[in-house]
């Protein structure tokens, strides 16, 4: 099966969602795929009905799901986007750009869409970050938890260890205490943010955000769990799941051991530019999050005519960014398929995602990915959990001659599994760079290729067989 | 760089350009390997990893075939290096009866020649291949013990053992120019640097005829832009490294899409799919949108099982194939100093064959005569020259 349209928006989230509720609005026909089967994403995830339903994430998302789930957006759930190619013989004329959207979904979904514009919105991904004993059962990531405690109302351990950077950790703390958890510490990589004062400005207005840091500040201090300021977890341990956490501080000066059944790791989180990076967009790498990123013009678009990004995927900047990032990407495109836009929604757009963008650049710069991270890596820690690769491996591969995270990957096969180096790319390219002397834009990325998402083998195929 | 340059310049990090540095160092040879991208990140490392026999053309490359097939037994000693070759044994599928007598004369002929192969009915194909679709093949032509290998450690083993030997390697260098004064080579540029050299080696595949082009010759080269995919690790589903007799059938170069039918499970479980391939002009790593659909047809219909397995990734590459099934090996004759050794139809299987030869052709050894037939100068019917 497949389908022509006029604008493909991929990723449901508060980007996906904006953008296909500003085209509706425009009138254009837009499809919007998501790999879960309700819309929402991350930040407006929803609760199945029979868990209990989802509390209104905030006063925006109610509109965005009902335009969404209405009549004017061709909404298509449970899909994964695993291959976007440009239609060929248009590399270098298109004016409008097109595009061949490949899609596995539910028996009727398309497989092909065939979209004149193609707005991405895939957010990002928490970024793994290894140590010795990651792997080891009761280890996970704050999202991971987040959506445990706050979606499927199951506490992921009892005895629970936070270690991290940035407010998600108190956030995660919040949930986590009331929904009767104890926490054994809450470690932050980074130093107490004391120079946040100097953006002031920035915080200025954004109540809803320091209302949500005062209530988890709040349930924090009747819990009695501090913040340990520049400390990290060194080593998880355990027979067959984690009863240990070894802590200190990031100097790595003292250690002490603290009883925990559960880990939950907060570093940030990473763009997933697959699809864009597959679609032969332009990216750069950026310094301050330390990814790469796509390079976008002032209406979101890509180095590819008709082709934008918005929201996280494009550098984290949260769901206010990526909402009005959304908006901002459906004018473009609206633009770019020749409809008239008014110029005052426009500039009403860049204003307020000046004033969001200001904000989530406080918090980038405020916690920043530790540099010590890279001191808790041992020669067994594993680097690679799909092909079970070790630092130790990948250190090897760097002394025979391996200088960029292909050819690590060639020879030790670091990055070759189902993640296709989601996991280990960042970590390989950083201890490159680290072993070599060089900056990490000159050791390479791992490079998407299609299905960039396991599919089943008859969900490549183009028309649905049998069945 | 020494100050009187290198004796050889090997161009390209693949199979071959590999080999041929490690036995030119390995034989005193001051010689430097140059590769534009990473070792292996060309044809050489997007293959199935196949030590092939019982597909060589007739005459020299066969006979040259089982020579560099038999060096495979003490190869992994030689190198002191686990490349994970293993001897799994191979099948072509039979689809018709006219593929039926091409492979029942080729069996016969390469029987006589001392190859280990067979024929076997549609019955005999499933009872060694239980989960290959009853329907799919009608017989096989079969071989015990043709093996596989990574190629990548290949490569790696190469460089390590050549390094030992005092073998430079320079990757992310690309050559924009071969030196030619007088009739003979004297190095080659790169963006950074004129490079000395009194020999230089082309085995850089299908890049190589645009480098034998800023020497002034034109290499019979045409290349195919071959696409496959690989699944998951799964439990055991084949055995055997499996192609399709469709290939003895001669078909038209064409820039269609053909689809042929190979499938390998590596030790680890996953298993690799192929080829989608058409012929092209255009040296692009890109996955095309109609590839994959292609391929997953194919192998659902061969192995039903497979209808639910997770497809990881595809990928695609340019491969060099010369029109008449033979490969480019030999010094350029209007070029003195120029050595061509690429266009392989099976290239790990002579490999390390291969390496050795090309070190006895720089250090002007005596070599087998009817090498000629391989000059990379020859008349090559169906060859279009460049404009």
């Amino acid at each position: 099966m497949s389908e022509s349209i006029e604008l493909a928006v991929v990723g449901a989230g508060p980007a996906g969602m904006a953008a296909a509720a500003q085209a509706a609005e425009l009138g254009l026909p837009v499809a919007l795929a998501d790999a879960f089967s309700l819309p929402g994403g991350q930040y407006y995830k929803q609760t199945p009905p029979a868990l209990g339903g989802t509390p209104t994430p905030d006063e925006y998302a109610p509109a965005l799901l009902a335009a969404v789930q209405g009549g004017g957006v061709r909404w298509l759930p449970g899909t994964s986007a695993w291959g976007l190619f440009p239609e060929s013989g248009s590399q270098q004329d298109q004016a409008d750009g097109s595009y061949l959207l490949c899609l596995y979904g539910p028996p009727g979904t398309p497989r092909r869409i065939k979209a004149r514009t193609v707005i991405l919105a895939p957010g990002a991904y928490d970024r793994p970050v290894p140590f010795p004993g990651w792997t080891l059962p009761g280890v996970m990531t704050a999202g991971a938890a987040l959506t445990m405690v706050k979606h499927q109302h199951v506490l992921p351990g009892q005895r629970i260890l936070l270690s991290g950077t940035g407010p998600l950790q108190l956030v995660l703390a919040r949930h986590l205490l009331e929904a009767g958890a104890e926490l054994a510490a809450i470690l932050d990589a980074n130093p107490f943010p004391w120079r946040g004062w100097r953006d002031a400005t920035a915080v200025w207005g954004q109540w809803a955000r320091l209302r949500e840091g005062w209530d988890s500040l709040r349930a924090m201090a009747q819990a009695r769990a501090g913040i340990r300021w520049s400390h990290l977890v060194w080593r998880a341990e355990g027979d067959g799941r984690v009863e240990r956490a070894v802590v200190g501080p990031s100097d790595g000066s003292s250690h002490e051991a603290l009883a925990v059944d559960t880990i939950c790791l907060g570093h940030g989180f990473t763009p997933a530019v697959q699809l864009s990076r597959l679609a032969g967009c332009e990216h750069r790498y950026d310094t301050d999050q330390r990814a790469y990123i796509p390079v976008r013009d002032q209406w979101l678009q890509t180095t590819r005519p008709g082709l934008f990004v918005a929201g996280d995927g494009a550098g984290i900047g949260g769901k206010d960014v990526a909402r009005l990032e959304g908006a901002l990407a459906a004018l473009g495109a609206a633009r770019t398929l020749g409809r008239a836009v008014a110029p005052e929604r426009v500039a009403s757009l860049q204003q307020a995602l000046d004033r969001q963008r200001r904000f989530a650049g406080v918090l980038t710069d405020l916690f920043p990915l530790s540099a010590h991270l890279a001191d808790l890596l041992t020669d067994d820690t594993l680097l690679c959990r799909c092909e079970e690769i070790t630092v130790g491996q990948v250190r090897q591969a760097i002394a025979d001659g391996a200088t960029t995270v292909s050819a690590v990957r060639m020879v030790t096969r670091a990055g070759m599994g189902r993640c296709q180096g989601r996991m280990c790319a960042s970590s390989v390219a950083e201890l490159l760079a680290r072993e070599l002397g060089q900056p990490v834009e000159a050791v390479g990325q791992a490079t998407p290729r299609p299905p960039i998402v396991p599919v089943p083998l008859e969900g490549l195929i183009d028309e649905e067989e049998g069945a | 760089m020494p100050d009187r340059g290198y004796d050889a310049v090997v161009v390209g990090g693949g199979l071959i350009g590999s080999a041929a540095a490690y036995h030119l160092a390995l034989s005193g040879v001051r010689t430097l390997l140059l590769e534009n991208g990473d070792l292996a990140s060309g044809a050489s490392g997007a293959n199935f990893g196949l030590v092939q026999v019982q597909d060589a053309e007739f005459g020299l490359s066969l006979e040259l075939t089982l020579k560099g097939y038999q060096a495979f037994s003490s190869l992994q000693a030689e190198l002191d290096y686990d490349v994970g070759y293993r001897r799994a044994g191979s099948l072509l599928l039979i689809d018709n009866d006219q593929q039926w007598s091409t492979v029942e004369e080729r069996v016969r002929r390469l029987r006589s020649a001392g190859v280990d192969t067979q024929l076997l009915d549609g019955e005999e194909v499933c009872r060694l291949e239980p989960s290959l679709s009853p329907e799919s093949a009608i017989g096989a032509q079969y071989h015990p013990d043709e093996g596989e290998l990574n190629p990548f450690k290949l490569i790696q083993a190469y460089a390590l053992r050549g390094r030992q030997h005092g073998l430079e390697i320079r990757t992310h260098t690309e050559v924009t120019q071969v030196r030619v004064r007088a009739g003979r080579v004297t190095g080659v540029d790169t963006p950074a640097e004129h490079i000395l050299a009194g020999w230089v080696v082309l085995a850089a595949g299908a890049w190589a005829r645009y480098l034998g082009r800023t020497a002034g010759v034109d290499l019979p080269l045409h290349w195919v832009h071959g696409e496959a995919l690989i699944t998951e690790p799964l439990g055991p589903l084949a055995r055997h490294s499996i192609g399709s007799a469709a290939f003895y059938e001669a078909t038209e170069e064409s820039d269609q899409q053909e689809v042929g039918f190979c499938l390998r499970q590596r030790p680890e479980g996953n298993v690799m799919v192929g080829e989608a391939a058409f012929v092209t002009d255009a040296l692009g790593r890109g996955v095309t949108a109609n590839a994959l659909p292609a391929i997953a047809r194919q192998a659902q219909r061969r192995f039903p099982a497979l209808r639910q397995a997770a497809v990881i990734r595809g990928w695609a590459i340019p491969v060099a194939f010369v029109p008449d099934n033979r490969p480019l090996l030999g010094p350029v004759p209007e070029v003195e100093g120029l050595l061509v050794a690429t266009g392989l139809k099976s290239t790990i299987v002579l490999t390390p064959l291969f390496g050795a030869l090309i070190a006895d052709m720089v250090l002007g050894r005596e070599v087998d005569p009817r090498l000629a037939e391989f000059s990379p100068t020859r008349a090559v019917a169906g060859f279009a020259p460049l404009a």
